[in-house]
């Protein structure tokens, strides 16, 4: 019988080999996350419109949450549509202020001459206590920027031009939530609404929640979703798709160590499964 | 009995206003809107609100209280474990420490950037005034009120020039980086713009001084935007960021990670040991999740090139019946346990003061 520490040594080489020699392989089509591509290349904003993204996501997730957020701001970014950052949950205070300037970075370096501030391309309204009841006083706010009030650092959200009047939660025309937790998501589904407004929904979650995600998937409330490290590796191809620029080996590479994971996991259950054959039949033999 | 008295009367207090919050989100979320609104709950729902807020956050207080009590009380009496309590109120103690400092120091420079903001703002009340002269607020001069513009305008400036020469001295940001040669631009031009108005009478708001002043403010809010980038991008390399950055990306951010990734060889481990096909429901389990896993992972489309799709069948159809009935179950379970909770009837501790 295969002891137990050689199933981890074997996962530890499954994951780390790919990482350590940056083999990379082409993702898995999900059409999950080229909807979700299409629906954010479908918003179109006017002046003072936003699209708020809530990154719900700690330290334990950050694996698969973080490529999830980086490709869903790239592709905002990209095309210029202002975003709001917030979280409803404290732990991710830190990414709410760390990938929106990686990705910032990253971009400005693909095209010289061009930037995206904050301010200006977003801002982060930080941690907001409250889950539920936050969100339904937030849509029925009168104007969304004066409701938040302040942003991470303490300055009047309306300060900034681009997020200086918001309005009404009508005016934020897309909601992305990324996280890894049970609950935060539900919220936003069941609360983020109001009289004639629906609001456009993508969301991305981790492996384990993936079940959960479909059925709302499929009842229409979800408009895009990505599954995972695998859903964030193929919407990062679709982009490299559209912009050839784009940089997404390490996202590519992550994945493949993942899908080289799975693979160990799928002949441990299959050897699971035979070996106790071979033991019985030697036990009869013998 | 003045014991059970005063037990009883808090039981009620509790039941009272549990019983009042439930109401309040029932009735706000089942009553058409025309109802709230003329029985007031539309015009206060905000407040109400952020009063439950508040109160759902005092349970951060009152959390810290326990951890400090309970870990404080294990260390001080070197009680079994004492040590792991011991870095527990360390990490407590520090996280908390960094976090304030870099906290107070975002003050710090939210409050040097409103201030030379607000030299933009002036000046476009200014403007505003005389456009819209003001009712029932009196208002200085035209003339003082400029020259004092003038005067914080020359101040800020000075303060945004010696903020910037300390960022460059401090090799925080170099002196060609283009957040520097910016700020050092808009200076130079709300300076400029600064001496045209010292040269200007303003003894009479005339259309043409209206302008200037308008101007002015329009370049005092380009010079604020890029002073604050600069500022923050200073502040990233200040001591209390680098602590902070220490303790939240050096240790507790791979410290989680870590957590989380000893789930994958414990998942490899349940592979191999449990995962038996003894009857005919665990081998269709155990086909459906080798799809599932098969279509989401590279390889999965080299052994058949339909996996991907069998796989998004499986997600959608089968999968999405079964956890519709699982969601509607516990949906209606946690229906029950909220009418529960809302009546004080779900613990001994709210229905009875005496156990």
């Amino acid at each position: 019988m295969v002891g137990r520490r050689l199933i981890y040594l074997l996962m530890i080489l499954a994951v780390g080999l790919p990482i350590v020699f940056g083999v990379s392989q082409k993702p898995s089509r999900l059409v999950s996350a080229e909807r979700m591509y299409d629906v954010v290349e479908q918003v179109r904003v006017q002046p003072g419109e936003v699209a708020m993204v809530w990154f719900d996501f700690g330290p334990n997730t950050i694996a698969e949450n973080e490529p999830q957020a980086q490709v869903l701001l790239e592709h905002l970014f990209r095309n210029r549509i202002p975003v709001v950052l917030l979280s409803q949950y404290q732990q991710a205070e830190r990414f709410l202020a760390k990938i929106p300037n990686d990705v910032a970075k990253r971009l400005e370096a693909e095209m010289p001459g061009q930037q995206w501030r904050y301010g200006e391309a977003w801002v982060n309204a930080g941690f907001r206590p409250g889950g539920a009841i936050f969100i339904q006083s937030m849509v029925n706010a009168a104007d969304v920027s004066k409701f938040l009030g302040r942003d991470v650092n303490g300055m009047p959200i309306a300060q900034y031009h681009t997020f200086s009047s918001i309005g009404g939660v009508e005016r934020v025309k897309l909601v992305g939530e990324i996280t890894g937790l049970v609950g935060v998501f539900d919220n936003i589904i069941q609360f983020f609404q109001k009289n004639d407004y629906r609001p456009t929904i993508v969301h991305g979650c981790t492996s384990i929640t993936i079940p959960e995600a479909y059925i709302f998937l499929d009842s229409g409330q979800l408009k895009g979703l990505l599954e995972g490290i695998a859903g964030a590796a193929w919407y990062s191809e679709v982009i490299k798709e559209h912009f050839p620029k784009s940089e997404n080996k390490q996202l590519l590479v992550t994945n493949t160590a993942l899908s080289a994971a799975h693979i160990v996991l799928i002949l441990l259950i299959v050897l699971g499964n035979i070996a106790p054959l071979f033991k019985r039949r030697g036990l009869h033999h013998g | 009995m003045v014991t059970n008295n005063a037990t009883d009367t808090r039981t009620k207090l509790i039941r009272i206003f549990t019983f009042l919050g439930g109401i309040y989100f029932f009735l706000y979320f089942v009553l058409p809107e025309s109802a709230v609104i003329s029985l007031g709950m539309k015009a206060h729902h905000e407040e109400i609100s952020n009063g439950f807020i508040v109160i759902g956050a005092m349970a951060l207080g009152l959390g810290l209280y326990n951890i400090i009590r309970a870990h404080g009380a294990r260390v001080v009496f070197q009680r079994a474990g004492w040590f792991n309590s011991l870095a527990l109120l360390v990490g407590l103690v520090a996280m908390i420490g960094a976090t304030s400092a870099q906290w107070l120091e975002n003050i710090r420079n939210t409050k040097d950037i409103r201030s030379v903001q607000i030299v933009g703002e002036f000046a476009t009340r200014i403007v505003e005034d005389v456009r819209t002269p003001p009712v029932g607020r009196l208002v200085p001069p035209f003339r003082e009120r400029v020259s004092a513009l003038i005067r914080y305008g020359d101040d800020r400036a000075s303060l945004v020039e010696a903020h910037t020469n300390l960022s460059v001295e401090a090799g925080t940001n170099g002196g060609t980086s283009i957040l520097v040669v910016e700020v050092r631009e808009r200076i130079a031009t709300a300076r400029a713009k600064l001496e045209e108005l010292k040269g200007v009478s303003w003894q009479q708001p005339t259309e043409e001084n209206v302008g200037r002043l308008t101007q002015f403010s329009q370049d005092v809010a380009k010079l604020a935007s890029s002073y604050s980038l600069m500022k923050r991008s200073h502040d990233a390399h200040g001591l209390s960021q680098r602590l902070y950055d220490f303790l939240f990306d050096g240790l507790f951010n791979q410290l989680g990670s870590a957590m989380f990734a000893l789930l994958g060889v414990y998942i490899g481990a349940a592979a191999y040991r449990a995962f038996r096909v003894r009857t005919i429901e665990s081998g269709l389990m155990m086909v459906a999740a080798v799809i599932v896993m098969l279509g989401q992972i590279s390889f999965g489309k080299e052994i058949y090139e339909n996996m991907p799709s069998i796989r998004q069948w499986l997600l959608e159809v089968p999968n999405s019946a079964a956890f519709r009935a699982i969601r509607l179950g516990a949906g209606v379970a946690g229906l029950m346990l909220a009418i529960r909770m809302w009546l004080s009837i779900e613990s001994k501790s709210f229905s009875s003061g005496r156990k």
